[in-house]
This record gives C-alpha cells, structure tokens and sequence, in this order.
C-alpha cells in the first residue's frame, strides 16, 4: 500500500467534521455455537451445536454517511454439547457457558434505500465467561441391574443418571477471558429521525482458547458463535453531515 | 467508493489471517494404531494416559515432566533388541511408580515380556509395615462355626488358581457367618446348572431374609477377597436393606483434557428383591488385601448404622473398572505391545473423601497375626465375635 493510497482510506474512515449522530439501543435474539476442537478419539461421541439465547445494550456512533462504530455490553449464550451415539445413545453432556462481551464493530452501509439501510459488520471483541451450567446423562457404574447373558456370564445393565448443577470454575484449566474476530449483516429501519430497529446477525470466532495452557498435548477449544439479534435504537444527537 | 471496497476486502483479508492462523494450532497427534517403535508406542501410552487416568488432579506425579524425561529415552529404544525391550518395563516402572490408582497395571501383550508386569501399588504395599499376602482363613475359621456350617468350593471359578470358596454357617449357635474370597457369586448363583457355591448362598440368604430368633448378630468377612464382579455388590449388600443405598458418589472424566470431569455423580446398592432391612449388628471384617470390590462392600455396609468394621485399613483401590468406550477413559491397550488396567470412576465416600491409594480405615484396628493363625487361631475373628455377643 503506497503512502498517498493510505492516507486516502484514512480520511475516508475518519469522522467528517461536526458528524455527531449517536444512538442508544437494546437487542436480544438466538445464539448457536460450536465448540471447534478434536474429540475424534472418543468413541462414539459427536459434537453438536448448542442453542441460547442473548441481550444486550449498545452505542452507535455514525463516523460518515456510510460508516459507524457500535460498541456496547452483551450477555450471550455460548452453548455446546457431546453426544454419545449408537449403543450409548442417550448419553451426554451440555454446557451451558454464559459471556459478558464487548464489541467493538465497525458498520459499513453498501445498500439503502428510503428508510432501509443494510451494513456490513466487521470488528474485534472481548468477553468474559461469566457464569456456566452443565447438564447431562452419564453411566452411572454404582446403580445397575444385573442379569446373566446367553453366555452365563453375569450382565450389568448400568442405568442412566440425570444431572443438571452450577458449573464449578477451574483456576488451572478455565480460561474465562476470550477474544476474537466479529463479521456479520445487519438491516436497519429508520422509522424517523429519532428510533429505528434493526436486525442483525453477526459471527463470533474466538481467538482464544477455552482452556489455560496447563498440559503438554493439550487440544485447543474455541467458541464459534452466530448470534441473531433484533433491537431498537434512539438517536441522542441530531445527524450533522456536511 | 471503488477504493473503499477494495480496502474493505483488505481488511476482511487480514481479519481471516487472524483468524484462522493468529492463533490456532493444531495439536492432533497422528501416531499409528499399530506402533512400530518406542517413539510411538510412547506417545500413544502418555497420550492415553493423560486422557484416560481418572486421578490427574489429586495425584503427584508431574505428566508433564514424565513427557521431558521418557520421551528421548524411549526414543533411544529399539525395539527389536530385546535388552531395549526389558529396559523399557523399567521405565514404564519408573514413569508410573507414583501413580495413586491402586488399580494400576501393565502387563506386556509382546510374547517375549509376557511374563513381565508392572503394579505400582504392589510395590508399595510390599514396602509397608504389617503387608502380607492374600490368607486362606477358613480353614481356620470352619473351627469356630457350629457343625452344619455349609462351606462351596468353585474349582472352575478361580483367581489366580485359587478357587473360588465361600463359607457360612452360624457361630457359638448365635451369630451368623458369611465369608467369600472372591466375588464370583452372582454368576454361581443364577447359574442353571448345579455347583457348590449356590447352596451356601442360598442357605445365608434364606437366613437373612427369615432371621432365627436366636440369631443376634451377623459377620461378613471378606479379608484377602480381591474383589470381583459388580454384581456382587447389589447381590450380597442388597440383602441387608429395603430401598437403595446412596453409599458414596462416582466421578469419570467427560474430554481428553486431564482436568476434564463430569460432575460426581450418586452411588448406589439395589435391594435384592423381597430383601428386609438387617438391623441386628453387623460386623464385617477386612484386611490389607481387601481389595475393589470388597472395599466397596465394606464402604457400603458400614453406611449402615448397624455395622462395625474389624481388621486392617483395605488396599485402596477404590475406582471401579469397565471397559473404555463406556467411559471413554480407565483401562486401554497399546496393540500388540501392553495392556493397561486403571480405574473407569473415581469413588468417593459419602463422607466426601477418596480412599484411593490410601485404603479404608477399620473401627477397630486388628492386625494380622500369622504366629496365632498358625496355632490355629484368628484374633480378627474373635474380636468381632466378641463385639457381637
């Protein structure tokens, strides 16, 4: 990239002179995550996306005409599971993990037309795993009904426990900061000067492992989002562009 | 607005570079299943065991550091030489002499150190103060049982050649007795066919599910019983009570992370069908040999308000054993090179403690003495006979 070329880009990206449009807002929607990591010498175990939900507060800020920055503080639902299959269907465990994060998004408006914008989001984020639940169904060794099979040989039917608790944080293992990448769509309606609505959905990637580097070996675990969220904003500052 | 696309697709660019190689990185380790060497066969048997072994988080041995030390050593092997092949026992003895399972053991799958083993906690055992070998009391024992004592001998049902015995019958006309040296006894006692162990069972369980009036205590004696099949435990516990007994909690690990765990999760015995609930004393008996499941029996009993327990502190080999794919972790093999036994679960006590390498503690502390067992006379025994009468 030649200086003048950079230069160039910099000044578009700066705000224009007496732009002071910033909005306020709340959003909540779904979240769907995947746990990216290597469980494949589990026998068979898969791992399956998990479902929750998230909220939100944010603070838009209008830059230019076509570009804004949008930061705020969500909590979002970054769930997901190992499910046992063939003769141990039935079998599993799902973790329920809950973030505080921060984004910091930088919108870009390639369409509008009459009171319909849509942007293109790209940005950085930081969160904090928060509080976390686990739930599942597990062999439980200590609690079978027994029988002798075809062969004589003595059988353990070993039945099913259910639980369901509070995640215990582990100080060795847990890595509860986490950052990463964001990049999603977002429509937004303008229904006056004042309020509009948007949807938007944006994809999560974390940067860091789920997990403190505390062995040799160890496999890295990375959170996955897409978060689909609808919301309102207000707009605290009359829209000033030259 | 051209310009801003294209630095718009820069920059989208770089964000994927971030992304997918900032600061990902692969660690799958692609080892063959079958290893051709001691490079492999070392990194499949530290890798397994940093998944499999249940005890990572209250064991002392540093993994870690077993990785620095072992890894160039096995490296230097060659495993065709056969003198590289014993040296390796030695270090798979070394790597593992710490570990707390007392469920631990290798034994070797290559037809030329066969013979070989390893068992961390024996060699510890074997050091202690007071061990001794698994005791065959009842030939002692029958001595202090009124006539009519019914006594089955399982000779096709053996441990380590040692048949199968169980014993009951009924003490100075007032206490009743059970011993087993082995647990075996659920598959004798739904057997079809005809054997000796069942018509014992069926005389001790007759007993307790219709106690004579004269009867005013019960001793369970399960010293030098190694353990044996699960079972046994809903079998013989589940006679003593009405409704489940929660006895203790089982933890196994939920990824291949060594810190990985499920919650604990509630342990319990099954009442046997039609069984009552023994509220007369109870005193079980146990040694330092004791072991798996006959400390699993003593631990449940003793939940019991009713029962005393006499002898030795157990083994300490707490965990109960299954095959992997239950669990996915405990015991694994390395093809045509070892085998490894270790705990699926870890147990820990309804008192919140795990006697995993430490052994269960009696009531009362009778050591064995092999000087009055040699004339004939067995003081664990009389103790709790005394304790009943």
């Amino acid at each position: 990239m030649t200086k003048k070329k950079a230069i160039i880009i910099m000044l578009q990206l700066l705000p224009t002179i007496g732009s002071t449009q910033i909005s306020i807002g709340l959003e909540s929607g779904y979240s769907n995550n995947h746990l990216s990591t290597d469980i494949s010498n589990r026998l068979f175990t898969t791992n399956k996306n998990g479902n929750s939900i998230g909220i939100g507060c944010l603070l838009k800020y209008d830059i230019t005409k076509r570009v804004e920055i949008q930061t705020g503080l969500n909590l979002i639902g970054k769930e997901y599971s190992y499910s046992r299959n063939g003769n141990f269907a039935g079998i599993y465990e799902t973790f329920k993990n809950f973030y505080f994060q921060i984004p910091i998004i930088v919108a870009f408006k390639f369409y509008e037309k009459k009171k319909t914008s849509v942007f293109l989001n790209t940005g950085l984020f930081g969160a904090y795993w928060a509080f976390a639940k686990v739930n599942g169904r597990v062999p439980n060794i200590f609690n079978s009904r027994d029988s002798i099979n075809i062969n004589g040989e003595p059988s353990q039917y070993i039945q099913l426990y259910n639980y369901s608790e509070k995640y215990r944080f582990n100080t060795i293992k847990d890595n509860r900061v986490e950052f990463g990448w964001i990049m999603g769509l977002c429509v937004d309606y303008q229904f006056n000067k004042k309020y509009s609505a948007f949807i938007a959905c944006n994809y999560y990637q974390s940067l860091s492992d789920q997990q403190k580097n505390y062995m040799y070996n160890q496999t890295p675990r990375y959170n996955q989002t897409a978060f689909i969220s609808l919301g309102c904003l207000l707009s605290i500052k009359k829209r000033k562009f030259k | 607005m051209k310009l801003f696309r294209k630095y718009f697709i820069l920059l989208m660019v770089f964000l994927n570079i971030i992304g997918f190689s900032g600061c990902r990185k692969n660690y799958s380790i692609e080892i063959s299943n079958n290893p051709e060497n001691f490079r492999d066969i070392f990194e499949i048997f530290w890798n397994k065991m940093n998944a499999n072994y249940v005890y990572w988080d209250i064991d002392t041995t540093n993994w870690d550091n077993v990785h620095i030390k072992y890894k160039p050593l096995f490296a230097q092997l060659d495993i065709k030489n056969y003198a590289d092949i014993k040296k390796s026992i030695q270090y798979f003895n070394e790597m593992t002499d710490g570990l707390i399972d007392n469920h631990y053991y290798i034994n070797f799958l290559s037809r030329s150190i066969a013979d070989s083993i390893v068992y961390p906690s024996f060699i510890r055992k074997h050091k202690e103060p007071g061990f001794h070998f698994p005791y065959t009391y009842f030939s002692i024992d029958t001595n202090y049982l009124d006539k009519n004592y019914v006594l089955g001998v399982d000779n096709i049902n053996s441990i380590n050649g040692v048949p199968l015995t169980v014993l009951s019958g009924v003490i100075a006309g007032k206490i009743l007795f059970f011993s087993s040296n082995h647990f075996s006894l659920y598959k004798s006692y739904k057997s079809l066919g005809a054997n000796s162990i069942k018509p014992v069972l069926q005389y001790f369980f007759n007993e307790l599910s219709d106690l004579p009036s004269n009867i005013r205590g019960i001793i369970i004696d399960v010293r030098s019983n190694q353990g044996g099949d699960l079972s046994d435990l809903n079998l013989l516990v589940g006679h003593f009570i009405d409704k489940p007994l929660h006895f203790g909690y089982t933890q196994s690990k939920s990824g291949n992370g060594r810190l990985d765990y499920t919650p604990w999760i509630k342990a319990f015995v099954n009442p046997q069908l039609g069984a009552k609930k023994i509220t007369i004393p109870i005193v079980v008996l146990a040694d330092n040999v004791s072991a798996s499941l006959s400390e699993a029996v003593v631990m449940a009993l003793k939940v019991l308000s009713n029962v005393r327990f006499v002898g030795e502190t157990t083994w300490g080999a707490t965990g109960p054993i299954t095959t992997q794919e239950i669990f996915n972790d405990g015991s694994f093999e390395i093809p045509n090179f070892l085998r490894v036994q270790t705990a699926s679960c870890r147990f820990k006590y309804l008192d919140d403690k795990i006697y995993e390498g430490i052994g269960f503690p009696p009531d009362i502390n009778i050591p064995f003495n092999i000087n009055e067992l040699s004339s004939n006379r067995d003081t664990q025994l009389e103790k709790a006979i005394s304790l009943l009468q």
